[in-house]
């Protein structure tokens, strides 16, 4: 690894200008714009606070059902995660490869395919209503398996699995085997184990893999709309709809800036939580 | 413009956005063979003497390059796919040098050449232009024109009808409300377009013939009667009108407010069959219309005509599973496409069946609804 300020810089730059050029400078003009007005199709670049005032007015409810469906997506997306990582790390002995190749190309499958294969799981004619036919516990088709929150939940868990199955893996390999080992000679128990050794090295991988079901879940809006049915507009679609349907760039970027200021409190909060429960002992 | 109609890539919007095109699997397998023989053979060639900027609908351009007119005259399209028309009139304002031509909305292009974002047509440079059906022409006209004078060329069309699945539902369906049946219930659904919505639901709820200028009133009311068929009839908003076709194939619902080519899209397993009921539907009408400030007016002219031309015609209404406007490409139409619109007496269709709806009021006068109260009014909806 060059130690040289200037080489280090130099292999910085690209990453760094990316970052700049493609996040941080669109992100910066949309909290801008997001204080903007529009008027028959065309920008005013005046000041004004009535976009955030409507977040709060019209899209209050959308905002806290989406914070509340992104949570539970992704609480149950990383202790699932988690449970699989673990048993590939420590469990899985040399099958753990294999488990960790099949669970990178479930990446390869694609959101939309995912989605269509959800509806092809739950719908009304789909495989869970047939098998149950089937199996005569059920005498025809129910209906609430599809188009409802559910659904979503099933769904978007479901896709973003692997994304917090990965970073997990990665934290739980940085485990030291012979700190268990020695946990285990002292006689720890399997629990006392994990409070006290896995899960507080584990943390940057929990919070990496809680943050990207998190945030990818309080975005989506393709999900909602292909099997949240028509009580599950989630803010996603309301940005969507004012960027594309109304035109109304400074609105939906009032309403972006506000779901992402929900998200990135949460993920601060959870992280202050984790360093005070799961400290290092 | 009917935002309905594309079926491939969802969106919302009182537009087609919703629609997607149709999208074939054979055709995609065709374009990544050709985008591997392509690859194969080193890519690109060389650049072509005019190039065009165009936004439309995915799908539109179809028309445009029918009969290989790309290549036959050295052009090339930079193609921008729009999610909803208004992006047109957006492009138009922020940066007019940027659009040679599109597709937008019909009912739009009045303001749009009201506020010199559209050339007006020559309708000499557009030869085919005589060869459109008359009625489509009479229908157009009080859209695509303003102070008598074209901004917009009509290559397609389609509607809102009334869609249910024969095989199930033995009576043809003659009213919006026998959507509404009991035996409906959890079997039925409407799109996520706002603007076919409105204009479907706006007329039956308070008799309004004109569903785009509703009052706030009319608007209010509609927005009350639309939340409660949501919350206690409707299967789903679908996401987009060729979702409408997949909700068909997969038995999710029975009946709909659709658009005809969604009927093929369904699939040989389920007969789908449709009806424009009493109380009246909207149709819509897609035209090109060059921006004002193109480089190149005489390609504009050259590409849109051959839009208009048989090869152009058939190229895009089969490709799209949509109509066409050119009455001397049917001979050669697909019994397919024929099987969905009423060629043969397409006079009395646009003056009996459907409607063709006017232009919103784009601001609040305290009495009538904008644009923004229909979107508000939608957003009431979807939040309820």
């Amino acid at each position: 690894m060059p130690r040289n300020p200037v080489v280090l810089t130099l292999f910085a730059l690209p990453a760094t200008l990316i970052f700049l050029l493609f996040f941080l400078g669109p992100f910066i003009y949309f909290v801008v714009m997001s204080f903007w007005s529009v008027s028959l199709f065309r920008l005013s670049r005046d000041f004004t606070l009535v976009n955030y005032l409507d977040v709060y007015r019209e899209y209050g409810y959308s905002v806290a059902f989406t914070f509340a469906i992104a949570l539970l997506i992704a609480v149950i997306a990383t202790l699932l995660a988690f449970g699989f990582a673990y048993l590939i790390r420590f469990r899985a002995g040399r099958l753990g490869p294999t488990l960790l190749f099949v669970t990178l190309i479930t990446m390869f499958g694609g959101y939309l395919v995912k989605i269509y294969a959800w509806r092809t799981i739950l719908g009304t004619t789909g495989i869970l209503n047939t098998g149950l036919i089937e199996l005569g516990i059920i005498d025809e088709p129910v209906s609430w398996l599809l188009y409802n929150p559910g659904a979503v939940v099933a769904t978007l868990t479901h896709f973003l699995l692997p994304f917090a199955v990965l970073p997990l893996y990665g934290s739980l390999r940085g485990i030291s085997d012979a700190q268990l080992a020695a946990a285990r000679d002292l006689g720890a128990r399997p629990l006392r184990m994990l409070i006290d050794i896995v899960l507080p090295q584990c943390q940057p991988g929990i919070l990496v893999a809680f943050m990207l079901t998190f945030f990818i879940a309080a975005g989506d809006y393709v999900t909602p709309r292909l099997v949240g049915g028509t009580a599950t507009a989630m803010a996603g679609n309301f940005v969507e709809n004012q960027f594309i349907t109304a035109l109304n760039a400074p609105q939906s970027s009032a309403l972006a800036v506000a779901i992402l200021a929900v998200s990135a409190g949460t993920v601060l909060l959870l992280r202050a939580v984790m360093r005070r429960t799961l400290a290092v002992r | 413009m009917k935002r309905i109609h594309r079926p491939r890539l969802d969106g919302l919007v009182r537009t087609r956005s919703l629609a997607a095109t149709p999208f074939p699997r054979r055709r995609l397998l065709q374009g990544a063979g050709a985008l591997g023989a392509a690859a194969m053979l080193g890519g690109g060639s060389a650049q072509a003497a005019t190039s065009l900027k165009l936004m439309c609908w995915e799908g539109y351009d179809v028309f445009l390059e029918g009969g290989d007119f790309l290549a036959k005259n050295d052009m090339s399209l930079d193609k921008t796919y729009i999610g909803a028309p208004e992006e047109i009139v957006a492009k138009l304002r922020i940066s007019p040098r940027e659009v040679d031509l599109g597709c937008p909305y019909f009912i739009e292009v009045p303001f749009m050449a009201a506020e010199g974002l559209l050339q007006p047509l020559d309708l000499d440079k557009l030869p085919n232009f005589k060869n459109l059906f008359p009625a489509i022409v009479d229908a157009a006209r009080s859209n695509m024109t303003y102070e008598d004078k074209w901004y917009s060329a009509p290559f397609t069309w389609a509607s809102i009808p009334l869609m249910y699945n024969a095989n199930e539902v033995k009576e043809p369906l003659e009213s919006w409300m026998d959507m509404l049946k009991p035996e409906f219930k959890g079997k039925s659904a409407i799109p996520a377009d706002p603007t076919s919505v409105f204009a479907t639901w706006g007329r039956v709820v308070t008799g309004n013939q004109s569903p785009n200028r509703m009052t706030l009133a009319e608007l209010d009311e509609t927005v009350k009667f639309l939340i409660d068929m949501k919350k206690n009839h409707l299967r789903t908003i679908a996401a987009s009108y060729g979702e409408l076709a997949d909700l068909f194939a997969r038995k999710e619902i029975l009946v709909c407010e659709g658009a005809e080519w969604v009927a093929p899209l369904a699939g040989e397993d389920v007969d789908i069959k449709w009806s424009f009921p009493k109380e009246g539907t909207m149709s819509y009408i897609e035209g090109w219309s060059m921006g004002s400030h193109t480089s190149n007016p005489d390609a504009v002219y050259a590409i849109i005509d051959n839009a208009l031309s048989v090869d152009g015609q058939l190229a895009g209404a089969e490709y799209n599973l949509l109509p066409i406007t050119n009455a001397e490409a049917l001979p050669k139409l697909s019994e397919a496409n024929r099987s969905l619109y009423p060629y043969d007496d397409i006079a009395s269709f646009f003056t009996t069946k459907v409607r063709i709806e006017e232009m919103y009021l784009l601001e609040a006068d305290g009495i009538n609804a904008s644009w923004d109260d229909y979107i508000k009014g939608w957003e009431t909806v979807m939040k309820a």
